[in-house]
């Protein structure tokens, strides 16, 4: 009588186990497949423009995309063409909430009251010219003016980001 | 000294002498539909299970119990531990996870092993709540914030959830959780291994869970 009450004290316990054992660990897996052919096109020549383009922009967006995409070479736009197999051209819009011209540094206060939305729009030729990869992204509500440059950039840099699988 | 305990009219006569002897006044841990429920008093008339137990549980407007949990998720190749918050009232209960993702394997798509973070949102219910164990199901969303790969890389998925936790003593309990992913952004997989091997696609988990009241 004490064995099978034990036994039915230990079935709910030994089921548990058995099902645990039984799944162990599960596989999970991040993956990002690439945009373009990197391997057809490893480096890429970046050209920044539009009314809002400007040089520290443009070196972030250099840096960002030789840190994280999936282009092994990232060079400034003035690189000769022979020596990138792809050029990107981004252009660069910024607006914010007030009327006024754009701050780049005001007063905390003001920078609450005010928000700032910027929009990227991209293409990707070859080195013959033709239209491989084309696209736009935008961002809203950001706090600052470089906040919202660097934000939309960052959706640059994310659309052609490295292919992985973790 | 008298020591009223409300308790469920479920809780059987032995239980309820056995738990006044031990002082354990969280036998109200299965009152959580005790708005359905009828209760009654027991009366203790003991000095010694009144010093061993505070006044009834103490109770908030908003939640009859806070509950944390650490955890440690099963993945392959992956080591994931993680904290969850649990705040419950009754049949329902919101639970909050944040978990740390790094691989345990090298792999040439990563520079180091940070991958990122698991932020988990669930409400659940808790159909079976008694002084030893209880059961939690629910649905919820997992969301993964891939710091490790870039600060946009992020993943989410619809996520039912059960929940079973045992508690050998009042307030520490043994959790086990199993969850899978009904809908998933592109770039999630549970149950689809990094070289395409397959497995099961049940995320289980488990923790020790501490309750504050």
């Amino acid at each position: 009588m004490s064995l099978l009450s034990s036994l039915t004290h230990r079935l709910p316990t030994s089921g548990l186990v058995l099902l645990l054992g039984s799944l162990g660990c599960a596989p999970l897996t991040f993956s990002n497949a690439a945009s373009v052919d990197f391997a057809a096109y490893p480096s890429v020549s970046l050209e920044l423009g539009g009314l809002d383009g400007s040089e520290r922009q443009r070196e972030y967006l250099e840096s960002e995309l030789r840190e994280h995409s999936g282009f092994q070479r990232v060079l400034p736009g003035s690189a000769p063409a022979s020596e990138a197999s792809a050029h990107l051209a981004v252009e660069l819009t910024l607006d914010s909430s007030d009327d006024g011209p754009i701050v780049l540094f005001g007063t905390e206060d003001e920078d609450e009251e005010i928000s700032y939305s910027a929009a990227v729009s991209y293409r990707l030729f070859a080195r013959d010219g033709r239209l491989i990869d084309a696209g736009g992204e935008s961002v809203e509500d950001e706090q600052s003016y470089f906040g919202a440059a660097e934000s939309a950039l960052d959706q640059v840099v994310l659309h052609y980001l490295r292919p992985y699988r973790l | 000294m008298r020591l009223s305990l409300r308790l469920s009219s479920r809780i059987t006569p032995l239980a309820l002498a056995l738990a006044s002897l031990l002082g354990l006044p969280r036998l109200a841990h299965a009152e959580s539909s005790a708005a359905t429920e009828s209760t009654e008093t027991l009366a203790v008339d003991s000095e010694t299970a009144s010093e061993r137990a505070p006044e009834a549980v103490p109770q908030t407007q908003l939640a009859d119990r806070v509950l944390a949990t650490g955890q440690w998720f099963w993945l392959q190749g992956k080591a994931m531990p993680g904290i969850e918050l649990g705040v419950g009232r009754g049949l329902f209960e919101l639970d909050l996870e944040l978990s740390f993702i790094s691989l345990t394997e090298r792999s040439p798509d990563l520079d180091g092993s940070w991958v990122g973070n698991q932020l988990g949102v669930f409400l659940m219910l808790t159909p079976l709540r008694e002084r030893y164990y209880d059961v939690n199901v629910g649905l919820g969303g997992d969301f993964y914030l891939l710091w490790g790969i870039h600060s946009g890389a992020r993943e989410a998925a619809l996520t039912p959830r059960v929940v079973a936790r045992i508690w050998p003593l009042e307030n520490l309990a043994v959790t086990f959780m199993a969850r899978t992913y009904l809908l998933h952004s592109e770039g999630l997989d549970l149950g689809t291994a990094r070289d395409g091997g397959s497995g099961p696609p049940i995320l289980l988990s488990t923790g020790v869970t501490w309750r504050f009241f």
